[in-house]
Protein backbone atom coordinates (compact mmCIF):
# COMPACT_ATOMS: atom_id res chain seq x y z
CA UNK A 1 0.00 0.00 0.00
CA UNK A 2 1.03 3.44 -0.64
CA UNK A 3 0.69 6.01 1.69
CA UNK A 4 -1.50 8.90 0.97
CA UNK A 5 1.25 11.22 2.35
CA UNK A 6 3.48 9.89 0.27
CA UNK A 7 5.56 7.25 2.71
CA UNK A 8 5.11 3.50 2.35
CA UNK A 9 5.27 1.71 -0.94
CA UNK A 10 6.04 -1.06 0.76
CA UNK A 11 9.48 0.16 2.29
CA UNK A 12 11.85 -2.05 3.63
CA UNK A 13 15.41 -1.22 5.48
CA UNK A 14 18.93 -3.17 4.78
CA UNK A 15 18.57 -4.84 8.25
CA UNK A 16 17.58 -7.71 9.89
CA UNK A 17 18.06 -8.51 13.50
CA UNK A 18 19.74 -11.55 12.78
CA UNK A 19 22.43 -10.26 10.13
CA UNK A 20 22.80 -7.72 13.74
CA UNK A 21 23.50 -10.53 15.68
CA UNK A 22 25.85 -12.58 13.48
CA UNK A 23 27.32 -9.51 12.86
CA UNK A 24 28.31 -8.14 16.14
CA UNK A 25 28.65 -11.49 17.42
CA UNK A 26 31.08 -11.57 14.70
CA UNK A 27 32.96 -8.68 16.51
CA UNK A 28 33.15 -10.50 19.41
CA UNK A 29 34.59 -13.74 17.83
CA UNK A 30 37.13 -10.84 15.72
CA UNK A 31 37.85 -9.14 19.15
CA UNK A 32 38.81 -11.81 20.83
CA UNK A 33 41.23 -12.83 17.68
CA UNK A 34 42.72 -9.46 18.31
CA UNK A 35 42.97 -8.51 21.80
CA UNK A 36 44.45 -12.48 22.32
CA UNK A 37 47.64 -11.72 19.75
CA UNK A 38 47.62 -7.87 21.56
CA UNK A 39 47.91 -9.32 24.63
CA UNK A 40 50.53 -11.92 23.53
CA UNK A 41 52.33 -9.54 22.17
CA UNK A 42 52.55 -7.15 25.24
CA UNK A 43 53.33 -9.73 27.09
CA UNK A 44 56.70 -10.52 25.17
CA UNK A 45 57.16 -7.00 24.89
CA UNK A 46 57.11 -6.64 28.68
CA UNK A 47 59.06 -10.08 29.29
CA UNK A 48 62.18 -8.81 27.31
CA UNK A 49 61.54 -5.42 30.10
CA UNK A 50 61.77 -7.77 32.92
CA UNK A 51 64.32 -10.00 31.57
CA UNK A 52 66.40 -7.39 30.75
CA UNK A 53 65.88 -6.25 34.43
CA UNK A 54 66.78 -9.82 35.73
CA UNK A 55 70.09 -9.93 33.76
CA UNK A 56 71.38 -6.58 34.08
CA UNK A 57 74.82 -6.32 33.88
CA UNK A 58 74.73 -9.72 32.35
CA UNK A 59 75.34 -10.58 28.55
CA UNK A 60 72.53 -11.79 27.06
CA UNK A 61 72.43 -13.57 23.61
CA UNK A 62 68.62 -13.35 21.72
CA UNK A 63 67.76 -15.28 19.21
CA UNK A 64 64.76 -15.57 16.79
CA UNK A 65 62.40 -17.58 18.07
CA UNK A 66 59.49 -18.90 16.46
CA UNK A 67 56.45 -19.17 17.89
CA UNK A 68 52.46 -20.34 16.83
CA UNK A 69 50.13 -17.64 17.80
CA UNK A 70 47.50 -19.50 18.96
CA UNK A 71 45.05 -17.21 16.76
CA UNK A 72 41.66 -18.30 15.51
CA UNK A 73 43.56 -18.83 12.74
CA UNK A 74 47.25 -20.16 14.32
CA UNK A 75 50.12 -18.20 12.55
CA UNK A 76 53.80 -18.43 13.41
CA UNK A 77 55.81 -15.28 14.76
CA UNK A 78 59.44 -14.49 15.69
CA UNK A 79 59.86 -12.75 18.17
CA UNK A 80 63.81 -12.10 18.98
CA UNK A 81 63.85 -13.35 22.48
CA UNK A 82 66.85 -14.10 24.78
CA UNK A 83 67.69 -17.20 26.44
CA UNK A 84 65.32 -17.85 29.19
CA UNK A 85 66.46 -17.65 32.80
CA UNK A 86 64.17 -20.56 33.95
CA UNK A 87 64.53 -23.53 31.70
CA UNK A 88 67.23 -24.58 30.03
CA UNK A 89 65.76 -27.76 28.26
CA UNK A 90 62.24 -26.56 27.31
CA UNK A 91 62.78 -22.89 26.58
CA UNK A 92 60.45 -22.66 23.57
CA UNK A 93 57.68 -24.90 25.03
CA UNK A 94 57.71 -22.46 27.53
CA UNK A 95 58.00 -19.11 25.77
CA UNK A 96 54.53 -20.96 23.84
CA UNK A 97 53.02 -21.75 26.79
CA UNK A 98 53.41 -18.05 27.81
CA UNK A 99 52.24 -17.02 24.55
CA UNK A 100 49.15 -19.25 24.86
CA UNK A 101 47.95 -18.35 28.07
CA UNK A 102 48.93 -14.87 27.40
CA UNK A 103 46.42 -15.01 23.97
CA UNK A 104 43.67 -16.82 26.36
CA UNK A 105 43.68 -14.13 29.00
CA UNK A 106 43.61 -11.30 25.86
CA UNK A 107 41.08 -13.52 24.05
CA UNK A 108 38.85 -13.77 27.42
CA UNK A 109 38.39 -9.64 27.62
CA UNK A 110 36.53 -9.54 24.13
CA UNK A 111 33.88 -11.91 25.59
CA UNK A 112 30.32 -10.87 25.61
CA UNK A 113 31.05 -7.77 23.52
CA UNK A 114 28.19 -9.02 21.06
CA UNK A 115 25.61 -9.03 23.57
CA UNK A 116 27.41 -5.43 25.06
CA UNK A 117 27.36 -3.91 21.62
CA UNK A 118 23.71 -5.03 21.25
CA UNK A 119 22.46 -4.06 24.74
CA UNK A 120 23.55 -0.53 23.44
CA UNK A 121 21.62 -0.35 20.48
CA UNK A 122 18.29 -1.91 22.95
CA UNK A 123 15.62 0.63 22.10
CA UNK A 124 16.54 -0.13 18.46
CA UNK A 125 17.43 -3.64 17.85
CA UNK A 126 14.66 -6.23 17.81
CA UNK A 127 12.36 -3.54 16.89
CA UNK A 128 10.15 -3.97 13.97
CA UNK A 129 10.44 -0.69 11.97
CA UNK A 130 8.54 -2.07 9.27
CA UNK A 131 5.68 -3.88 10.90
CA UNK A 132 5.32 -0.02 12.77
CA UNK A 133 5.00 1.64 9.14
CA UNK A 134 3.00 -1.35 7.48
CA UNK A 135 0.59 -0.32 9.99
CA UNK A 136 0.61 2.84 9.80
CA UNK A 137 -0.19 2.28 6.05
CA UNK A 138 -2.86 0.47 6.68
CA UNK A 139 -4.53 2.93 9.56
CA UNK A 140 -3.91 5.56 6.68
CA UNK A 141 -5.59 3.55 4.34
CA UNK A 142 -8.52 2.27 6.42
CA UNK A 143 -8.84 6.27 7.82
CA UNK A 144 -9.08 7.33 4.41
CA UNK A 145 -11.57 4.59 3.32
CA UNK A 146 -13.93 4.85 6.01
CA UNK A 147 -14.12 8.53 6.49
CA UNK A 148 -15.13 9.19 3.00
CA UNK A 149 -18.37 6.69 3.72
CA UNK A 150 -19.66 8.39 6.68
CA UNK A 151 -22.42 9.11 4.45
CA UNK A 152 -25.74 8.08 6.71
CA UNK A 153 -28.53 10.46 5.79
CA UNK A 154 -28.47 11.91 8.62
CA UNK A 155 -29.59 15.31 7.72
CA UNK A 156 -32.55 13.48 5.82
CA UNK A 157 -33.68 11.62 9.07
CA UNK A 158 -33.27 14.54 11.09
CA UNK A 159 -35.36 16.57 8.46
CA UNK A 160 -37.88 13.74 8.17
CA UNK A 161 -38.69 13.46 12.11
CA UNK A 162 -38.53 17.08 12.43
CA UNK A 163 -41.04 17.92 9.89
CA UNK A 164 -44.52 18.02 10.88
CA UNK A 165 -44.29 14.68 12.73
CA UNK A 166 -43.60 14.26 16.45
CA UNK A 167 -42.43 11.43 18.40
CA UNK A 168 -44.08 11.79 21.92
CA UNK A 169 -41.90 11.85 25.09
CA UNK A 170 -38.12 12.44 25.50
CA UNK A 171 -37.14 10.02 23.05
CA UNK A 172 -37.28 12.57 20.31
CA UNK A 173 -35.01 15.25 21.93
CA UNK A 174 -32.93 12.77 22.32
CA UNK A 175 -32.49 11.74 19.19
CA UNK A 176 -31.66 15.38 17.69
CA UNK A 177 -28.99 15.60 19.95
CA UNK A 178 -27.45 11.70 18.64
CA UNK A 179 -27.66 13.40 15.19
CA UNK A 180 -25.89 16.26 15.70
CA UNK A 181 -23.20 13.97 17.17
CA UNK A 182 -23.28 11.70 15.21
CA UNK A 183 -22.98 13.41 12.15
CA UNK A 184 -19.52 15.06 13.25
CA UNK A 185 -17.81 12.48 15.61
CA UNK A 186 -16.70 9.27 14.01
CA UNK A 187 -14.72 11.32 11.54
CA UNK A 188 -13.49 13.56 14.28
CA UNK A 189 -12.56 10.05 15.92
CA UNK A 190 -10.91 9.40 12.58
CA UNK A 191 -8.88 12.05 12.41
CA UNK A 192 -7.07 11.15 15.57
CA UNK A 193 -6.66 7.62 14.33
CA UNK A 194 -4.90 9.30 11.15
CA UNK A 195 -2.88 11.60 13.33
CA UNK A 196 -1.74 8.13 15.42
CA UNK A 197 -0.42 7.04 12.26
CA UNK A 198 1.18 9.43 10.94
CA UNK A 199 3.36 9.52 14.59
CA UNK A 200 4.06 6.02 14.08
CA UNK A 201 4.92 6.24 10.66
CA UNK A 202 7.54 8.62 11.49
CA UNK A 203 9.06 7.24 14.51
CA UNK A 204 9.40 3.75 12.42
CA UNK A 205 10.92 5.58 9.59
CA UNK A 206 13.32 6.86 12.18
CA UNK A 207 14.02 3.74 13.77
CA UNK A 208 14.44 1.64 10.16
CA UNK A 209 17.14 4.40 9.35
CA UNK A 210 18.59 4.08 13.02
CA UNK A 211 18.72 0.29 12.19
CA UNK A 212 20.63 0.51 8.82
CA UNK A 213 23.17 3.10 10.22
CA UNK A 214 23.78 0.57 13.41
CA UNK A 215 24.07 -2.15 10.84
CA UNK A 216 26.48 -0.41 8.41
CA UNK A 217 28.57 0.76 11.52
CA UNK A 218 28.92 -2.64 13.02
CA UNK A 219 29.53 -4.29 9.25
CA UNK A 220 32.83 -1.85 9.02
CA UNK A 221 33.56 -2.34 12.27
CA UNK A 222 33.54 -6.54 11.47
CA UNK A 223 36.04 -5.22 8.34
CA UNK A 224 38.26 -3.40 10.17
CA UNK A 225 39.01 -5.50 12.69
CA UNK A 226 39.17 -8.62 10.14
CA UNK A 227 41.69 -5.59 8.18
CA UNK A 228 43.81 -5.36 11.77
CA UNK A 229 44.33 -8.93 12.34
CA UNK A 230 45.31 -9.81 8.30
CA UNK A 231 47.72 -7.06 9.26
CA UNK A 232 49.75 -8.85 12.34
CA UNK A 233 49.41 -12.16 10.29
CA UNK A 234 50.97 -9.95 7.40
CA UNK A 235 53.46 -8.46 9.68
CA UNK A 236 54.30 -11.65 11.66
CA UNK A 237 58.02 -11.60 11.66
CA UNK A 238 57.65 -7.71 13.45
CA UNK A 239 55.80 -9.40 16.42
CA UNK A 240 55.89 -8.57 19.58
CA UNK A 241 55.81 -5.41 18.00
CA UNK A 242 52.57 -3.77 16.11
CA UNK A 243 52.18 -3.95 12.69
CA UNK A 244 53.13 -0.69 10.96
CA UNK A 245 55.77 -0.66 13.46
CA UNK A 246 58.18 -0.61 11.08
CA UNK A 247 60.24 -3.23 12.97
CA UNK A 248 60.92 -6.31 11.19
CA UNK A 249 62.93 -9.23 11.46
CA UNK A 250 64.77 -8.43 8.31
CA UNK A 251 64.92 -4.58 9.29
CA UNK A 252 66.88 -5.55 13.09
CA UNK A 253 69.80 -6.63 11.45
CA UNK A 254 73.17 -7.14 13.17
CA UNK A 255 72.76 -4.95 16.08
CA UNK A 256 69.94 -6.84 17.41
CA UNK A 257 70.49 -6.52 21.33
CA UNK A 258 70.50 -2.57 20.98
CA UNK A 259 66.95 -2.45 18.80
CA UNK A 260 65.39 -4.40 20.86
CA UNK A 261 66.69 -2.81 24.27
CA UNK A 262 65.71 0.93 22.49
CA UNK A 263 62.65 -0.39 21.24
CA UNK A 264 61.65 -2.48 24.44
CA UNK A 265 62.26 0.92 26.30
CA UNK A 266 60.36 2.85 24.29
CA UNK A 267 57.49 0.69 23.88
CA UNK A 268 57.72 0.35 27.34
CA UNK A 269 56.69 3.97 28.09
CA UNK A 270 53.60 2.60 26.66
CA UNK A 271 52.96 -0.54 29.17
CA UNK A 272 50.34 -0.18 31.86
CA UNK A 273 51.91 0.47 35.01
CA UNK A 274 52.58 -2.93 36.38
CA UNK A 275 52.51 -1.83 40.52
CA UNK A 276 54.61 -3.18 42.73
CA UNK A 277 55.52 -6.11 39.87
CA UNK A 278 57.25 -3.11 38.38
CA UNK A 279 60.18 -2.37 41.07
CA UNK A 280 61.54 -6.25 41.41
CA UNK A 281 63.95 -6.27 39.65
CA UNK A 282 66.74 -8.42 40.30
CA UNK A 283 64.35 -10.72 42.63
CA UNK A 284 61.84 -10.76 39.72
CA UNK A 285 61.47 -14.67 40.06
CA UNK A 286 59.54 -14.94 36.42
CA UNK A 287 59.17 -18.54 37.05
CA UNK A 288 56.96 -17.55 39.99
CA UNK A 289 54.86 -14.28 38.89
CA UNK A 290 54.35 -15.44 34.95
CA UNK A 291 50.71 -16.15 35.90
CA UNK A 292 50.02 -13.33 38.05
CA UNK A 293 51.66 -10.73 35.49
CA UNK A 294 49.25 -12.20 32.71
CA UNK A 295 46.69 -11.58 34.64
CA UNK A 296 47.59 -8.01 35.20
CA UNK A 297 47.95 -7.26 31.73
CA UNK A 298 44.89 -5.20 31.14
CA UNK A 299 45.25 -6.33 27.44
CA UNK A 300 42.24 -3.90 26.85
CA UNK A 301 44.78 -1.40 27.19
CA UNK A 302 46.36 -0.24 23.52
CA UNK A 303 50.19 0.72 23.39
CA UNK A 304 49.42 3.38 20.81
CA UNK A 305 53.32 4.25 20.64
CA UNK A 306 53.16 3.55 16.74
CA UNK A 307 49.62 3.16 15.92
CA UNK A 308 47.12 5.85 14.24
CA UNK A 309 44.24 5.49 15.74
CA UNK A 310 41.39 5.65 13.05
CA UNK A 311 38.38 8.18 13.34
CA UNK A 312 36.77 6.30 10.99
CA UNK A 313 35.25 2.51 10.52
CA UNK A 314 35.66 3.30 7.04
CA UNK A 315 37.33 -0.44 6.07
CA UNK A 316 38.47 0.29 3.15
CA UNK A 317 41.04 3.50 4.50
CA UNK A 318 42.41 0.79 6.81
CA UNK A 319 45.85 0.46 5.92
CA UNK A 320 48.70 -1.26 7.57
CA UNK A 321 50.56 1.54 8.32
CA UNK A 322 47.14 2.56 10.28
CA UNK A 323 46.22 -0.48 12.26
CA UNK A 324 43.74 0.46 15.35
CA UNK A 325 44.48 -1.39 18.48
CA UNK A 326 40.93 -3.69 19.41
CA UNK A 327 40.98 -1.23 21.73
CA UNK A 328 40.37 1.68 19.48
CA UNK A 329 37.91 -0.48 17.60
CA UNK A 330 35.56 -1.18 20.17
CA UNK A 331 35.95 2.07 21.94
CA UNK A 332 35.12 3.56 18.31
CA UNK A 333 32.09 1.31 17.48
CA UNK A 334 30.52 1.79 21.31
CA UNK A 335 30.77 6.19 20.32
CA UNK A 336 29.27 5.38 16.94
CA UNK A 337 26.46 3.03 18.57
CA UNK A 338 26.12 5.58 21.70
CA UNK A 339 25.76 8.60 18.58
CA UNK A 340 23.49 6.40 16.27
CA UNK A 341 21.27 5.93 19.06
CA UNK A 342 20.88 9.02 20.51
CA UNK A 343 20.39 10.25 17.02
CA UNK A 344 17.64 7.84 16.53
CA UNK A 345 16.31 8.56 19.71
CA UNK A 346 16.20 12.15 19.19
CA UNK A 347 14.31 11.55 15.82
CA UNK A 348 11.96 9.43 17.11
CA UNK A 349 11.07 11.91 20.01
CA UNK A 350 10.77 14.50 17.30
CA UNK A 351 8.26 11.81 15.81
CA UNK A 352 6.11 12.16 18.61
CA UNK A 353 5.72 15.54 19.21
CA UNK A 354 2.73 16.72 20.13
CA UNK A 355 1.36 13.35 20.59
CA UNK A 356 0.80 13.47 24.35
CA UNK A 357 -1.38 16.69 23.96
CA UNK A 358 -3.18 14.74 21.01
CA UNK A 359 -3.37 11.83 23.47
CA UNK A 360 -4.51 14.18 26.48
CA UNK A 361 -7.46 15.54 24.41
CA UNK A 362 -8.92 12.92 23.24
CA UNK A 363 -8.77 10.81 26.26
CA UNK A 364 -11.07 14.88 27.58
CA UNK A 365 -13.20 15.19 24.66
CA UNK A 366 -16.43 13.81 26.09
CA UNK A 367 -18.36 15.46 22.90
CA UNK A 368 -16.62 12.47 20.83
CA UNK A 369 -18.74 9.69 23.22
CA UNK A 370 -21.53 9.28 21.18
CA UNK A 371 -24.81 8.54 23.19
CA UNK A 372 -26.69 5.40 23.05
CA UNK A 373 -30.31 6.35 21.46
CA UNK A 374 -33.00 4.08 23.16
CA UNK A 375 -33.33 1.37 20.50
CA UNK A 376 -36.77 0.86 21.64
CA UNK A 377 -38.21 4.36 22.46
CA UNK A 378 -41.67 4.67 24.06
CA UNK A 379 -44.51 6.57 22.80
CA UNK A 380 -45.81 7.60 18.95
CA UNK A 381 -44.61 9.22 15.97
CA UNK A 382 -47.62 10.97 15.52
CA UNK A 383 -48.59 14.10 12.97
CA UNK A 384 -48.21 17.52 14.58
CA UNK B 1 -51.30 10.11 -0.35
CA UNK B 2 -49.01 13.73 0.49
CA UNK B 3 -45.32 13.12 -1.18
CA UNK B 4 -43.79 14.81 1.60
CA UNK B 5 -45.18 11.92 3.58
CA UNK B 6 -44.19 9.33 0.73
CA UNK B 7 -40.74 11.20 1.29
CA UNK B 8 -40.55 11.11 4.37
CA UNK B 9 -41.82 7.13 4.81
CA UNK B 10 -39.23 6.38 2.64
CA UNK B 11 -36.33 8.55 4.21
CA UNK B 12 -37.28 6.70 7.75
CA UNK B 13 -37.25 3.17 6.55
CA UNK B 14 -34.23 3.66 4.38
CA UNK B 15 -32.12 4.81 7.23
CA UNK B 16 -33.38 2.01 9.48
CA UNK B 17 -32.91 -0.79 7.25
CA UNK B 18 -29.98 0.14 5.53
CA UNK B 19 -28.02 3.89 5.99
CA UNK B 20 -27.82 3.29 9.76
CA UNK B 21 -26.86 -0.27 9.79
CA UNK B 22 -24.36 0.12 6.47
CA UNK B 23 -22.78 3.12 8.86
CA UNK B 24 -22.55 0.35 11.79
CA UNK B 25 -20.88 -1.76 9.49
CA UNK B 26 -18.38 0.37 7.75
CA UNK B 27 -17.64 2.00 11.35
CA UNK B 28 -17.27 -1.58 12.60
CA UNK B 29 -14.67 -2.12 9.29
CA UNK B 30 -12.55 1.07 10.86
CA UNK B 31 -12.89 -0.71 14.36
CA UNK B 32 -11.66 -4.07 13.27
CA UNK B 33 -8.79 -2.71 11.14
CA UNK B 34 -7.18 0.09 14.33
CA UNK B 35 -7.28 -3.26 16.65
CA UNK B 36 -5.46 -4.79 14.33
CA UNK B 37 -3.13 -2.34 13.71
CA UNK B 38 -2.88 -2.16 17.60
CA UNK B 39 -1.76 -5.47 17.84
CA UNK B 40 1.09 -4.87 14.97
CA UNK B 41 2.53 -1.58 16.74
CA UNK B 42 1.95 -3.10 20.08
CA UNK B 43 5.87 -5.11 20.61
CA UNK B 44 7.54 -2.82 18.70
CA UNK B 45 6.25 -0.33 20.99
CA UNK B 46 7.77 -2.05 23.84
CA UNK B 47 11.19 -3.02 21.99
CA UNK B 48 11.54 0.20 21.31
CA UNK B 49 11.28 1.57 25.06
CA UNK B 50 7.60 2.79 24.83
CA UNK B 51 8.54 6.51 23.44
CA UNK B 52 5.73 8.95 22.92
CA UNK B 53 5.42 8.86 19.09
CA UNK B 54 4.48 5.32 19.68
CA UNK B 55 3.12 4.66 22.77
CA UNK B 56 0.73 7.66 22.75
CA UNK B 57 -0.10 6.60 19.12
CA UNK B 58 -1.52 3.24 21.07
CA UNK B 59 -2.96 5.36 23.30
CA UNK B 60 -5.16 7.21 20.88
CA UNK B 61 -5.62 4.18 18.72
CA UNK B 62 -7.20 2.85 22.24
CA UNK B 63 -9.57 5.46 22.84
CA UNK B 64 -10.45 5.35 19.05
CA UNK B 65 -11.09 2.03 19.53
CA UNK B 66 -13.10 2.36 22.19
CA UNK B 67 -15.11 5.82 21.23
CA UNK B 68 -15.73 3.62 17.24
CA UNK B 69 -17.10 0.51 19.24
CA UNK B 70 -19.84 3.33 21.32
CA UNK B 71 -20.15 4.87 17.57
CA UNK B 72 -21.41 1.35 16.40
CA UNK B 73 -23.41 0.33 19.16
CA UNK B 74 -25.04 4.23 18.70
CA UNK B 75 -25.84 3.68 15.20
CA UNK B 76 -26.85 0.03 15.73
CA UNK B 77 -29.49 1.19 18.46
CA UNK B 78 -30.57 4.06 16.43
CA UNK B 79 -31.48 1.68 13.21
CA UNK B 80 -33.45 -0.39 15.72
CA UNK B 81 -34.87 3.04 17.11
CA UNK B 82 -36.19 4.21 13.59
CA UNK B 83 -37.26 1.01 12.02
CA UNK B 84 -39.62 0.99 15.37
CA UNK B 85 -40.27 4.35 14.30
CA UNK B 86 -41.65 3.61 11.10
CA UNK B 87 -42.86 0.44 11.73
CA UNK B 88 -45.09 2.63 14.11
CA UNK B 89 -45.76 5.49 11.82
CA UNK B 90 -47.11 3.21 8.47
CA UNK B 91 -49.29 1.28 11.73
CA UNK B 92 -50.82 4.75 13.03
CA UNK B 93 -50.96 7.26 9.71
CA UNK B 94 -52.80 5.82 7.03
CA UNK B 95 -50.66 8.06 4.45
CA UNK B 96 -47.55 6.96 5.73
CA UNK B 97 -49.17 3.12 4.43
CA UNK B 98 -49.97 4.12 1.11
CA UNK B 99 -47.08 5.53 0.80
CA UNK B 100 -45.40 1.84 1.90
CA UNK B 101 -47.36 -0.07 -0.62
CA UNK B 102 -46.82 2.81 -3.10
CA UNK B 103 -42.94 1.96 -2.35
CA UNK B 104 -43.59 -1.72 -2.94
CA UNK B 105 -42.31 -2.12 0.38
CA UNK B 106 -43.90 -4.90 2.74
CA UNK B 107 -44.47 -4.41 6.64
CA UNK B 108 -41.88 -7.36 7.54
CA UNK B 109 -39.67 -5.77 5.00
CA UNK B 110 -39.32 -3.04 7.69
CA UNK B 111 -36.62 -4.37 9.77
CA UNK B 112 -32.57 -4.05 10.18
CA UNK B 113 -30.59 -6.35 9.17
CA UNK B 114 -28.61 -8.66 12.17
CA UNK B 115 -26.40 -6.72 13.33
CA UNK B 116 -23.92 -7.92 16.22
CA UNK B 117 -21.61 -5.75 19.17
CA UNK B 118 -18.10 -5.42 17.93
CA UNK B 119 -15.91 -7.15 20.10
CA UNK B 120 -13.92 -4.71 23.59
CA UNK B 121 -10.65 -3.58 23.03
CA UNK B 122 -9.80 -6.63 25.12
CA UNK B 123 -11.09 -8.73 23.24
CA UNK B 124 -10.23 -7.51 19.72
CA UNK B 125 -6.26 -7.19 20.86
CA UNK B 126 -5.89 -10.34 23.27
Amino acid sequence: MTRPDGGGGGISFDYSDQRFETVTDEIEDLLADLMGIEAAAEMFRTHLVSLKLHHEGEQVAPTVRPISLPASKPFTVYPILPEPPFDTSGDQQSYQDWINEAYAAGAQSAAGTGAWLRSIMDNFHLVDAEALINGADQQAGLVIQHGTTLTANLGEVNAALADEWDWDGDSMDAFFTWVAVADAAPAAMLLFAYAAQSSVAKAGAAIGATQEAMMQQAENARDALKATIKAWRDDADAFPFPPGSGWTFKDIGTEIGGVIESKVQALSDTLPDLGPLGNLGKDWALDKVTGTLISKIPAVKPATLTYKILTTLEANEVEVEKQPTAQVIIDTVEQTFRDIAKEGDAAVTTAGEGMAALAASLHDADQLVMPRPDPTPAGHYERD
Amino acid sequence: MAESVKMQFEVLYRAGTKSFPDQAADLAAALDGIGAVHQQWYEPTVRAGSPPALAQALEINRTVYGLLRRAVLSFQDAASAVVLITKDFQARDAEARDAMHALGIKESDIQAPPMAAPPTFGQATS
